[in-house]
């Protein structure tokens, strides 16, 4: 296991080194300009100053929403590669078993996701303090939209005390990634569904067809639990309810399914 | 010894292979020789665990084909088959961190043979180079079984004759060399048994010594005798 992890911390770092450093160098700018503008930002702001922290926080927004669906879109183009490019050949050479190679593969992704979305908390949590300063001494009202329950679910993980909130931060943090990573695997298993439809094994048709019923309910929980409540502190981003329990046992079922494929579907590149 | 017994694959119905049979010793350097699409690469695909066989089996020392004998087993299908912007130093870290009879002194004195520096991205290789890199890693190992498919395909003639010497270094008498190829005059001296297979169907010629003197013909003679009727 060990050296199947080296194998692939060591090709997402050849692959995406520049893009990582890029977006860390982006980051790390957007994050200096915030902060200095946070730190000048009173009554007496001048049009200049006010208009550079419009930009530092639409920048930070932009690269916050970048950091967080990249490394899914990455997870799945590489794994889309793992299958169809010419390194595939080489990946059934390895001695290993199917589910070996998968967890490994899911292992790297979730760190991926984890590393960022521990960047986007960070750089949400620099967003709401600016965006707090900003309001407050803004010549002309912002329209307001979600804002509230940003600074509500902000004050609510602040607002305790330390150890409580950085609990909180970290349930969080976890169970979003954990989230990405298993809606990471789903479009994964569709990726090796058309690897295995495309070389004309008709009997998997049948299966494709159940995949995206059940897919579509995951997608689906996962919307209604995520995007339509993310504001609010009254419901959790994710959880460990049954919800939660159904998405990952769905998400087992789906591993299992992929690793099967790969340890027996040998011919899917 | 490697048993190989009626083995079958098809492609959308079409035969590929139909009830293959082989008996591989070590120590020998064995051709499996036909013509283009007469289901070569097919064999050597299962044998490397890339395909699947429709019926038959195999069996390496009595084990049959595993996840597990795949660590006895160097393949070589595909020359460019190694992930986009390694060099081949990485290449060769790699194979040492799978494969635990990799011999990196030899892979890279077979390097320093060919003048390939191991800072070289593979990308940048010619295919003739990328050709003896990847055979260099492939019988670097201390495998049981080397599977060589196509090795001298698609370069030219000076380069086929560094690729059979190549192939001749990295032979030991404890492993079993079997290689594919449609250029019989080339690979004829490196032979020590051939079989040949036409539409799937394989047949057992014997040791290339024998044909010479039996049959006072070269290979290369047999194959054109045996493929034009």
């Amino acid at each position: 296991m060990k050296a199947l992890l080296t194998f692939e911390y060591k090709k997402i770092f050849r692959q995406n080194r520049w893009t990582m450093l890029t977006l860390l160098g982006v980051t790390l700018l957007f994050l200096i300009s915030g902060t200095i503008s946070l730190n000048n930002l009173d009554s007496s702001a001048t049009r200049a100053l006010l208009q550079f922290t419009a930009f530092s926080v639409i920048g930070l927004a932009a690269v916050l929403t970048f950091t967080l669906f990249a490394p899914v879109i990455n997870a799945i183009q590489n794994y889309h590669r793992d299958l169809n490019d010419q390194h595939a050949v080489f990946e059934t050479y390895i001695p290993e078993n199917g589910w070996k190679r998968l967890a490994a593969k899911y292992i790297t992704y979730y760190t991926q996701i984890q590393a960022g979305v521990l960047l986007v908390e960070l750089a949400f949590s620099l967003v709401i303090s600016i965006l707090i300063t900003f309001t407050r001494f803004s010549p002309q009202p912002l329209d307001m939209g979600e804002f509230p329950r940003m600074i509500e679910m902000v004050q609510f993980m602040w607002g305790k005390d330390p150890v409580f909130s950085i609990l909180s931060l970290l349930y969080y943090t976890v169970t979003l990634a954990l989230s990405l990573t298993s809606a990471t695997l789903f479009i994964n298993f569709f990726i090796t569904l058309h690897s295995v439809l495309r070389h004309r094994l008709k009997a998997a048709t049948p299966l494709t067809f159940l995949a995206g019923a059940i897919t579509s309910i995951f997608l689906g929980w996962l919307n209604e639990m995520w995007f339509s409540n993310a504001g609010s502190i009254k419901y959790q981003i994710v959880s460990f309810g049954p919800e939660a329990i159904f998405n990952f046992g769905v998400s087992a079922i789906a591993f299992y399914a992929i690793g099967y494929m790969l340890e027996h579907k040998t011919e899917l590149k | 010894m490697i048993e190989i017994n009626n083995l079958s694959k098809s492609y959308c119905k079409k035969p590929a292979l139909i009830n293959a049979s082989m008996n591989l010793t070590p120590g020998k350097i064995i051709g499996l020789l036909g013509p283009n699409g007469s289901g070569k690469t097919t064999l050597l695909r299962i044998l490397t665990g890339e395909l699947r066989a429709d019926s038959g089996n195999i069996t390496i020392d009595g084990e049959p084909l595993s996840t597990n004998t795949k660590a006895r087993i160097s393949g070589l299908t595909n020359t460019d088959f190694m992930p986009q912007g390694m060099t081949i130093d990485q290449a060769a870290a790699t194979y040492d961190l799978f494969f635990p009879d990799f011999d990196r002194s030899q892979f890279h004195s077979l390097l320093a043979d060919m003048d390939l520096a191991e800072s070289l991205q593979i990308s940048s290789l010619s295919k003739g180079m990328k050709s003896q890199f990847a055979l260099a890693l492939a019988i670097s190992r201390r495998a049981r079984l080397i599977v060589l498919d196509e090795p001298l395909d698609g370069v030219d003639p000076v380069a086929r004759e560094e690729i059979l010497d190549l192939i001749a270094k990295g032979f030991r008498e404890d492993c079993t060399i079997l290689i594919t190829s449609h250029l019989i005059h080339e690979m004829e001296r490196l032979l020590d048994e051939v079989y040949f297979i036409l539409e799937g169907e394989v047949q057992a010629m014997g040791d290339v010594e024998s044909i010479r003197e039996n049959r006072n013909i070269s290979l290369d003679e047999l194959y054109r005798e045996v493929y034009r009727k």
